[in-house]
C-alpha cells in the first residue's frame, strides 16, 4: 500500500517532479481540469436540485404544520451552502498544487461554518471560523512556506490509485445518498434552550463535562508531541 | 456529591493523570531518568486502587461514565500488563527524552481505562483517540531511526483517517438513534423492529459499518491492516509489543460496548461482513507471516491473524450462555489478556539483545540464542508456543474458548452453520501459523551460532520478560482466577440483553394499543421508560 510521507515525497521531488514552473503553466494545467470540474459542478447542482424538488412538499407540509417560516429560504440557502462545502472538497481532492488545496480548504472549512449558523449553532460556527479557517489553516500555509522545499510541489498519483480511489468514492456517494434521501431521521433529544452561548457553555461543564477534559487532555499530549517531534528535527 | 463522585469513582484515571504529568514534568529536569520509576509506580498504584476500589459497580457515575463489571475487568488487565509495558520500556529512549516517552504511555493506558467506562459516544470517541495519539508520538520516539519516523508519519496518517471515519460512523449512530448515549442507542432498534419486521433501519446500519471499519484500523483487522507491518518493524521492539495489545484492547472493547447496545442483535449484513473480516484476518496474517524473514514483521502479521480469531468471539457474542467456554465475549477478554503477555514478552526478547549495535530483527540475529542465554530463551519459547496455542500454555485455552464458544451455539442461531466453518478455518490457520512460530523456536534452538547477540537492557526488561511468560504456564494450570473474573465481566452483558429482549416486547405491546400516527414517538418514549424502571 503507498502512502504520502515525506520520504517518498522527498525523493519524487528530486527525482522529476520537483520543477520550478512558473505560475502561468500551473495554472494552464489547472485550466486543462476545467471540464472536470464543470462536469461535478453540473451534477451536484442536478443532485440538489433533485432534492430540493423531491423535498418540498415535505418542506411546505412541515411549515404548515408548524407555522416556521422560511421553510422554503432555508432549504435554497442549505443546499446553496452544502453545495459549496462538497465543490470546496472536490478542489482539495482536485487540485495538484499544495498551497491551491490549502485554498480550497479554506472555502471548505468556511463553508462548514456557514453550515453552523444556519443550524444556529452560533457559538461553533464562530469557534470554526477562529480556529480552522483563522488558525489552522494560517498554520498550514505558514507550515509549506518555512517547510517544504518548493511551495510549487506537485503531487501526481498514479492513475491505477486514482481510479480505484474515484470507483469507491463514487460507490460511497451513490450508497450514501440513497440512505440519506430515503431515510425520515428522528430528531435529537432535546434542543438545547435558547441555543446561546451561556447555555452551551453550562453543557460543556455539566453534561459533557468528561469530554470536555479528555479533549484538554487530548491536546496537551498533542502538544507535547508535536513540540517533541519538531525539536528533534534539529 | 459530584466531586467526591469524580474523586473516589474515577481514582485510577486520576493518579495516571498526576502520574503522567508528573513524569513528563520530571522529563525536562536532569534526573528525566527518574521517568520510568515514576511511572512503574503510578501504573502499580493505580492497579491497587482499582482493584480496591469498592463503588458501586453498573452506577451511572458521572454524565458519559457507566462503570459496569466490564469497565473494572478492563481496568485490571490493562493496568496489569500496562506495568509489564512500563518495565519492558524501562531503558528505551535516551534519558533526555524518557519523561515524555513514559508519560505517553501513561496516557494511552488512561485512554483505554476512559474507554472502559465511556457510556457516551463522544467519550469513547475521544478516549479512543486518547489510546491512538500517543501511540503515533511513542513510536517516532522509540528510536532515532529514519524508519521509526517513516512508521511514526505513515501510522499517524492512517490513524487520522481511520479516526475520521470512525467519527463519520459516530455520526450515523447519533442521527439514528437521536443520541449519543451509548446504552439507549437501542431505541433505533425498538423503532425498526415496527417497521421492518426486525432489521435495524438502514442510518444505524451504515453506522455500524463505517464504526467497525474505524475500529478495525486500531485491532489491525483486515481491509486496514496494512499499515500494521511497516509500523511495527519501524517501531522499537518494546514499542511494538505495547502497540500490538492496547489499541487492541480499546478497539474490542468499544466494539463490545456498542453491540451490547444493540442486544448483540445484529443485522445479516453486519454478521456477514465480520464474517468476512475475520476469516480473511486470519488467513493474510498467517500466510502473510509465512513469507517474513523479519521477526518482528512476522510477530506483526501474527498479531493480524489473533485479531482474527478474536473476531470470531465477537461474531459468536454472549448469547450461547455463560463463562468463556460459551460466552464469546468472555472468551474474547481472556483471550486478549493472554495474547496482551505473550506478545509483549516475544517483543521483550527481541528488546533484550543487540547485534553489532542494532536491534536484533531477523531470524538469524536470533540463531544459537538457546546456548548463550537459556533462561531468555524460554522465555521467549513460552510465549511463542502460547502465540501458537500449544497445550502446556495459556495461549491453548484461549484459542480453545473462542472455538468452543463458536461450536456451542444454538442450531436455530442464524450464523450457526457459517460460524462452525470460521472456527474450522481458525483451527486450520492455527496449523499455518504454527509452521512460522515453529521457525522462530527451532532458530532460537537449532540455529547456527552468530555470537553477535549481545545482552542489553537492564533488569527490569529480564523482568519484564519473565512476568510476561511466567503467568502463561500458571495460567493453564489454575484458569479458575481469570475465567471467574471474566465471568463476572460479562455479566452485565447478560443482564442487560435479557431485558433488551423484554424492553423491546414492553415497547412494541404499549405501542400496539396506542394511536399509529405518533407511534415513533410512542417507542421511544415507552422504551426510554422502561428502561427507567428495569435499571433504575
Amino acid at each position: 500500500m503507498r502512502t504520502f510521507c515525506p520520504s517518498q515525497c522527498d525523493q519524487s521531488v528530486e527525482r522529476k517532479r520537483y520543477d520550478r514552473r512558473p505560475l502561468a503553466s500551473a495554472r494552464g494545467s489547472d485550466r486543462r481540469r476545467c471540464p472536470l470540474l464543470a462536469a461535478c459542478i453540473a451534477t451536484w447542482l442536478g443532485f440538489s436540485s433533485t432534492v430540493v424538488w423531491a423535498s418540498l412538499p415535505t418542506d411546505m407540509a412541515q411549515s404548515t404544520k408548524a407555522a416556521a417560516p422560511g421553510g422554503l429560504l432555508e432549504a435554497f440557502l442549505f443546499y446553496t451552502v452544502a453545495g459549496g462545502v462538497v465543490l470546496s472538497a472536490l478542489g482539495v481532492c482536485i487540485a495538484k498544487n499544495i498551497v491551491r488545496m490549502a485554498v480550497w480548504l479554506f472555502a471548505g472549512l468556511g463553508s462548514v461554518a456557514m453550515l453552523y449558523f444556519l443550524l444556529a449553532a452560533n457559538f461553533l460556527g464562530a469557534i470554526q471560523l477562529i480556529i480552522y479557517a483563522g488558525g489552522t489553516l494560517v498554520l498550514l500555509v505558514f507550515g509549506v512556506m518555512l517547510t517544504s522545499k518548493s511551495p510549487w510541489v506537485r503531487f501526481d498519483p498514479p492513475k491505477v490509485e486514482l481510479i480505484a480511489a474515484a470507483v469507491v468514492c463514487l460507490a460511497l456517494v451513490v450508497s450514501l445518498c440513497t440512505v440519506l434521501a430515503r431515510t425520515v431521521w428522528s430528531s435529537a433529544e432535546g434542543i438545547v434552550p435558547g441555543a446561546t452561548v451561556a447555555a452551551f457553555g453550562e453543557r460543556l461543564l455539566t453534561t459533557y463535562l468528561v469530554p470536555f477534559e479528555v479533549a484538554g487532555v487530548l491536546l496537551m499530549i498533542v502538544m507535547v508531541g508535536a513540540a517533541h517531534l519538531a525539536r528533534q528535527e534539529e | 456529591m459530584i466531586w467526591n463522585d469524580w474523586l473516589v469513582a474515577l481514582a485510577p484515571e486520576w493518579i495516571l493523570l498526576v502520574g503522567a504529568c508528573l513524569s513528563l514534568a520530571v522529563g525536562v529536569t536532569r534526573v528525566s531518568k527518574w521517568a520510568s520509576p515514576i511511572a512503574l509506580a503510578t501504573v502499580v498504584a493505580a492497579l491497587i486502587v482499582a482493584i480496591r476500589l469498592d463503588v458501586p459497580r453498573n452506577g451511572d457515575v458521572l454524565p458519559g461514565l457507566w462503570l459496569t463489571s466490564l469497565t473494572f475487568y478492563v481496568r485490571w488487565i490493562t493496568l496489569g500488563l500496562g506495568s509489564l509495558i512500563v518495565l519492558v520500556n524501562w531503558h528505551q529512549p535516551a534519558a533526555n527524552e524518557r519523561g515524555e516517552y513514559m508519560s505517553m504511555i501513561l496516557f494511552s493506558l488512561l485512554g483505554v481505562l476512559l474507554t472502559a467506562s465511556a457510556n457516551d459516544l463522544v467519550v469513547l470517541f475521544l478516549a479512543i483517540e486518547l489510546v491512538s495519539i500517543p501511540t503515533y508520538v511513542l513510536v517516532a520516539l522509540s528510536r532515532e531511526d529514519a524508519r521509526a519516523s517513516e512508521a511514526a508519519v505513515k501510522y499517524f496518517f492512517l490513524g487520522a483517517l481511520s479516526a475520521a471515519i470512525l467519527a463519520y460512523g459516530i455520526s450515523f449512530l447519533y442521527g439514528a438513534a437521536g443520541t449519543t448515549t451509548i446504552h439507549r442507542l437501542v431505541g433505533d432498534t425498538v423503532q425498526s423492529t415496527l417497521r421492518t419486521n426486525g432489521a435495524i433501519g438502514v442510518p444505524m446500519l451504515i453506522g455500524l459499518i463505517l464504526v467497525f471499519a474505524g475500529l478495525s484500523f486500531k485491532v489491525a483487522a483486515v481491509p486496514f491492516h496494512a499499515y500494521a507491518a511497516d509500523v511495527y518493524e519501524g517501531a522499537a521492539s518494546p514499542v511494538t509489543g505495547m502497540l500490538g495489545f492496547v489499541p487492541k484492547l480499546a478497539g474490542f472493547v468499544a466494539l463490545c460496548k456498542i453491540l451490547t447496545a444493540l442486544d448483540w442483535n445484529l443485522p445479516s449484513e453486519v454478521n456477514w461482513m465480520l464474517w468476512i473480516v475475520a476469516a480473511a484476518t486470519m488467513t493474510v496474517g498467517n500466510v502473510l507471516a509465512l513469507l517474513q524473514k523479519n521477526v518482528k514483521r512476522m510477530l506483526a502479521y501474527s498479531s493480524i491473524a489473533h485479531t482474527g480469531y478474536m473476531l470470531i468471539a465477537v461474531l459468536v457474542g454472549p448469547v450461547a450462555g455463560q463463562g468463556p467456554m460459551r460466552d464469546g465475549v468472555a472468551a474474547l477478554l481472556f483471550y486478549i489478556v493472554v495474547y496482551g503477555a505473550m506478545n509483549l514478552g516475544a517483543f521483550a526478547l527481541l528488546a533484550c539483545f543487540k547485534t553489532n549495535g542494532r536491534d536484533v530483527e531477523t531470524l538469524d540475529d536470533l540463531g544459537g540464542l538457546a546456548r548463550r542465554a537459556p533462561a531468555s530463551a524460554l522465555a521467549l519459547a513460552i510465549c511463542i508456543f502460547s502465540l501458537m496455542g500449544f497445550p502446556p500454555t495459556a495461549g491453548f485455552l484461549g484459542k480453545l474458548y473462542i472455538f468452543s464458544s463458536a461450536f456451542s451455539l444454538q442450531p436455530n442461531h442464524p450464523m450457526h452453520g457459517p460460524l462452525i466453518a470460521l472456527a474450522i478455518i481458525g483451527v486450520a490457520n492455527t496449523v499455518i501459523g504454527a509452521a512460522y512460530y515453529l521457525r522462530i523456536v527451532a532458530a532460537v534452538y537449532m540455529g547456527g551460532e552468530t555470537d553477535t547477540a549481545t545482552p542489553v537492557g537492564g533488569r527490569p526488561v529480564r523482568w519484564g520478560l519473565a512476568l510476561c511468560s511466567l503467568p502463561l504456564l500458571v495460567l493453564f494450570a489454575w484458569p479458575t482466577g481469570l475465567t471467574t473474573q471474566v465471568r463476572t465481566a460479562t455479566t452485565i452483558l447478560h443482564h442487560s440483553i435479557r431485558t433488551g429482549s423484554r424492553r423491546v416486547a414492553a415497547a412494541i405491546d404499549s405501542v400496539r394499543t396506542a394511536p399509529t400516527d405518533v407511534a415513533p414517538a410512542t417507542v421511544s418514549q415507552a422504551a426510554a421508560t422502561y428502561e427507567h424502571h428495569a435499571n433504575p
